[in-house]
């Protein structure tokens, strides 16, 4: 349960041999790729780094730009059959391919032209239904000319500026947007009636030539001749369609292929080439090293050295985190938060045992846990969803808590038998009877959390020698000594046992660490034998860290209180229970069964998504933010990514 | 007793919520024809119902700037009659700003023999807005003609001792100086007579603070592009001193050169907010500067105040500043001008 250790290797080998190394790289599923001209040449010129054009592009992208219809994607396969097949021969094989589809594209484009067209016409028809006009005689006048098409009504409201006009504007529809209509002008005017229609944003439609008679016959006729349109283009469709599940497997080994020497030349640009041999940096988990050297025995002129990560390495290790079966689906928080530093603390163990305790607490029902369990199964086993594989683990610790509580699906007193059988008089811990000992619970365990987070700052700091965190700062043993001190003599107080805040004991742990805090900085460069500079005066000092320190002061009081929202959703579950209790028994006999499931489901839902979330929030703001930093770069193995899109 | 605008309020401040971002206006300006960066507007910002019954694979420039324009003005309606503040005269701030504005643009068309032109431009979602007809107004074909269409309003009697030249030509600036003049006095007792208190003093402000911005640009387009000089400046500008002050304003009309101008600026308190004003800075950015002060300004007042006038006002502001960068990045789009021209010219708020 850490971070997992790193070999850092650079590899060496004559240019000839770059592309087989590449291509193990590839293979082992293990590297993490470095720029090696940062890694290995840095500050030396005579080091080039490999930038040609990859000469895959333009064929992959003539492959992804081909149309091949909805039902075709793109896919992962096997291509060892040609593998051995010259570039030139997959061109002008996928040329021929190429052809031919683009041929059956460019008459369904043609088709979906004419379509287009066709119900223009025959939505200018539909408008003009109930006109009863010789659309040939109106069409075939020598002296006036007729336009169809429609206005914007906003521009028809300044027709009445154009009265002294020789045009006229019949409209014979209104969509609500648009005033639907023809204009005619005489011959000698209808130049500058089209500029004034112009100007009004009349959009013309262009009625195809062989429109002759009324409306509403042409509107028929162009329904007719538009469901033939529709049909050629179906088949032509269908037609490519088959061509496609024909040749659709050729094609796409051809692209697998391409793409697979595209990605691999592009990882060119992470080498460097120095007198005719290339290197290569990279990043590979320890345990897999040997096998990872086992890839490139077969290649004689390559050679591997290999060193520990981070020893050396200009490039920050990436990181892979080590997690158990229990944990492992919590890295999901730990990632969206960011991942640690190669020589950081992984915290993945703590956000699985206090995420799951803490869902367990504030969401305690025996059924209503064991459905959310269920449900997490499924859709782990089904989606690989490790949201479902967390649920898992919380609905069990909810249905544990609910054991405790005595509650399932809101029954408070179903299990009392099986307490009885036990040998209990009723059930471990009724809610509403004990609010005082769940909100003092609540904040003693989120006073143990917080311990523990600055407890592991501490560790960190020692680590990574950062003194100054680790004695003097708010996270650090000055901050711990002042808040255990803090605690322990309210607890005291509050116990009625006596009063620990005397005079020595608040010189000692509370006024000491304190100005241990204040002068934190300082401390720490005397601690480091370095020479303390003061960044803007003395009076910006003591203002800046009496504010700071007040604020540490204050934020230890407000994190400790936050965690009184444990018992508060103890009581909120509680609560919302009994309503869909009450609502249960408020309806008819028969419609009570379903009341209680549906309260169960929605209660299931809102509530467990809210504690969720809560649960996530007190991770992230409470503990994280003591210790943690999230500024890690993740271990990526170089991979062919069989995806469409080229970068 | 007045019923409580809170709903208005919280309207407003959900239509600013809905303006657009700077992604938006990344994609905008990245759209290589018109009709795409129409089918964006229609796609992914409040102006898909403006632009839900459009072709936009065939929209005109015009048209889409119409729509898009009628839009706006819809949108104030809309919150004007939402609590039926349209009753109350304040509220027609933005449609008297519209009517003096088509006043202007027939009066200039006129003098320029264009009033065919003017008919094009025409807002025609005012014609049954406008307290005069505007198809008449179109239609005059001299300033008598005009006053004519517009006696029975409060601008006749600001315009009508205006004398035309022996041309007929009407002296433009005066109409707009005296118009605008009208417009910001109306502006300000309207909103003395119906507020008080805070919402008073934030409407005063913003108000002072759009009629120094105005007089600050136009004086110095007058000095760098026709040398005005601090007479002329002073009967031609807006006789209100805002936040700037009588003497400051005069400081700046008095500048001997356009450089001078920037110079003194820096010394007020506009020109504080803006940094390298006098060194290395174009016109049109120092223009966009002030628009930017403006917007945060209004930015504010409508985050914080709780008066359904203020937070109109200040919205249809900063809803006036994203209509025209819609519309510059259209025409940008429209003459091939770079991205970085567009980013050049737009306030992001």
């Amino acid at each position: 349960m850490s971070i997992e250790k790193m070999e850092f290797l650079t590899i060496v080998g004559v240019m000839k041999d770059l592309d087989k190394s590449l291509a193990k790289c590839v293979e082992s599923e293990c590297f993490h790729m470095a720029d090696a001209s940062k890694e290995v040449s840095a500050g030396n010129d005579e080091f080039v780094r490999i930038d040609d054009e990859n000469p895959y592009k333009e064929l992959l992208k003539r492959i992804v730009e081909l149309d091949t219809g909805e039902n075709f994607k793109f896919h992962e396969v096997n291509t060892d059959d040609i593998s051995a097949m010259p570039l030139e021969d997959i061109d002008s094989s996928f040329s021929e391919l190429e052809c031919q589809l683009k041929n059956k594209n460019i008459e369904i484009y043609e088709l979906s032209s004419k379509i287009k067209e066709c119900k223009q016409a025959m939505l200018q028809m539909k408008h003009l239904k109930g006109m009863n006009i010789d659309l040939e005689r109106l069409l075939s006048c020598t002296h006036i000319k007729v336009r169809f098409g429609r206005l914007p009504c906003e521009s028809y409201q300044k027709m009445s500026y154009y009265d002294n006009k020789t045009f006229i504007f019949m409209p014979y529809d209104d969509d609500g947007n648009y005033k639907w209509g023809f204009y005619f002008a005489p011959i000698d005017s209808i130049k500058e009636t089209d500029s004034i229609f112009k100007s009004l944003y009349f959009e013309r439609i262009w009625l195809p030539d062989f429109i002759t008679g009324t409306p509403e016959e042409e509107y028929s006729k162009l329904s007719k001749k538009n469901e033939e349109l529709e049909k050629q283009k179906n088949a032509v469709i269908e037609y490519r369609n088959s061509m496609i599940s024909e040749k659709g497997e050729l094609l796409n080994k051809y692209f697998c292929r391409i793409k697979y020497l595209y990605d691999l030349f592009e990882l060119r640009r992470n080498v460097t080439v120095y007198n005719n041999k290339f290197y290569m940096a990279g990043f590979v988990p320890r345990k897999r090293i040997q096998e990872f050297k086992k890839y490139f025995e077969c290649i004689e002129s390559v050679s591997l050295v290999i060193k520990p990560a981070g020893e050396g390495n200009i490039e920050k290790t990436p990181v892979r985190l080590k997690n158990n079966s229990f944990s492992k689906p919590f890295s999901m928080f730990v990632e969206m938060y960011g991942l640690p530093s190669y020589n950081g603390f992984n915290p993945t163990m703590l956000v699985a045992v206090t995420y799951t305790l803490l869902f367990g607490i504030m969401f305690g029902d025996l059924g209503q846990g064991l459905i959310i369990s269920l449900v997490g199964y499924f859709l782990y086993r089904k989606k690989g969803n490790l949201l479902g594989a967390i649920l898992q683990r919380v609905g069990l610790s909810s249905a544990f808590f609910g054991l405790i509580y005595g509650s399932v699906f809101g029954f408070e007193h179903a299990l009392d038998p099986l307490y009885k059988f036990i040998g209990f008089k009723h059930k471990p811990l009724e809610i509403m009877d004990n609010t005082m000992f769940i909100l003092l619970g609540a904040i003693v365990i989120g006073v143990g959390i917080i311990l523990i987070s600055i407890i592991i700052n501490i560790f960190i700091g020692f680590k990574h020698k950062n003194y100054s965190e680790a004695l003097f700062g708010n996270n650090g043993i000055a901050g711990l000594v002042l808040f255990s001190s803090l605690l322990a003599g309210v607890a005291v107080m509050m116990t009625g046992k006596g009063n620990l805040f005397t005079a020595p004991y608040i010189i000692c742990l509370i006024v000491i660490p304190l100005i241990i805090m204040f002068f934190r900085e300082p401390l720490g460069c005397i601690v480091l034998r370095k020479k303390f500079k003061l960044e803007s005066g003395i009076g910006d000092f003591f203002a800046s860290n009496f504010f700071e320190v007040f604020e540490f002061i204050l934020g230890y009081a407000t994190n400790t209180l936050s965690f009184v929202r444990i018992g508060g959703f103890i009581f909120s579950h509680a609560g919302m229970m009994s309503v869909v209790m009450l609502l249960s028994e408020s309806v008819a006999k028969g419609a009570s069964p379903l009341v209680i499931v549906i309260g169960n489901i929605f209660v299931m839902g809102m509530e467990g998504l809210i504690v969720g979330i809560q649960v996530l929030r007190l991770e992230f703001y409470e503990v994280f933010s003591r210790f943690y930093d999230g500024d890690g770069q993740p271990f990526e193995p170089v991979k062919i990514n069989y995806d469409k899109n080229i970068d | 007793m007045k019923a409580s605008k809170n709903a208005t309020v919280a309207k407003i401040r959900a239509v600013y919520g809905k303006r657009l971002k700077e992604n938006d206006y990344y994609e905008l300006s990245s759209k290589k024809k018109v009709s795409e960066a129409a089918e964006y507007l229609k796609r992914n910002t409040h102006y898909s119902a403006a632009l839900s019954n459009i072709d936009t694979s065939v929209i005109h420039r015009g048209f889409l700037e119409s729509l898009l324009n009628k839009a706006y003005y819809d949108q104030y309606e809309k919150l004007c009659r939402f609590q039926h503040l349209n009753e109350e005269p304040f509220y027609n701030f933005l449609l008297k700003r519209f009517e003096i504005r088509e006043l202007l643009k027939a009066i200039l068309y006129l003098n320029n023999d264009s009033k065919d032109v003017y008919i094009e431009s025409m807002h025609a979602y005012l014609l049954k807005k406008a307290g005069f007809d505007l198809i008449e107004l179109a239609k005059a074909s001299d300033f008598k003609q005009l006053l004519n269409v517009i006696r029975h309003t409060p601008y006749y009697n600001i315009i009508k001792n205006i004398e035309t030249d022996k041309n007929g030509t009407i002296p433009y600036t005066k109409c707009e100086v005296m118009l605008r003049t009208y417009y910001m006095k109306w502006l300000i007792q309207t909103a003395k007579s119906e507020f008080g208190g805070k919402s008073l003093t934030a409407l005063l402000d913003q108000i002072h603070v759009q009629t120094d911005i105005i007089n600050i640009i136009n004086a110095y387009r007058m000095k760098k592009y026709f040398n005005a000089d601090a007479q002329f400046l002073k009967e031609n500008m807006l006789p209100f001193y805002g936040r700037l002050g009588r003497d400051k304003q005069y400081e700046l009309f008095d500048s001997v050169s356009p450089e001078e101008f920037l110079r003194t600026l820096t010394k007020t308190s506009y020109g504080r907010h803006m940094e390298n004003l006098a060194e290395n800075m174009e016109s049109e950015q120092f223009e966009r500067e002030l628009v930017k002060l403006k917007c945060s300004m209004a930015r504010r007042a409508l985050m914080f105040s709780e008066n359904a006038a203020v937070s109109l006002y200040s919205l249809m502001y900063l809803l006036e500043v994203e209509l025209n960068n819609i519309i510059n990045i259209v025409e940008s789009i429209r003459y091939n001008k770079s991205k970085s021209y567009m980013e050049s010219i737009i306030v992001v708020q």
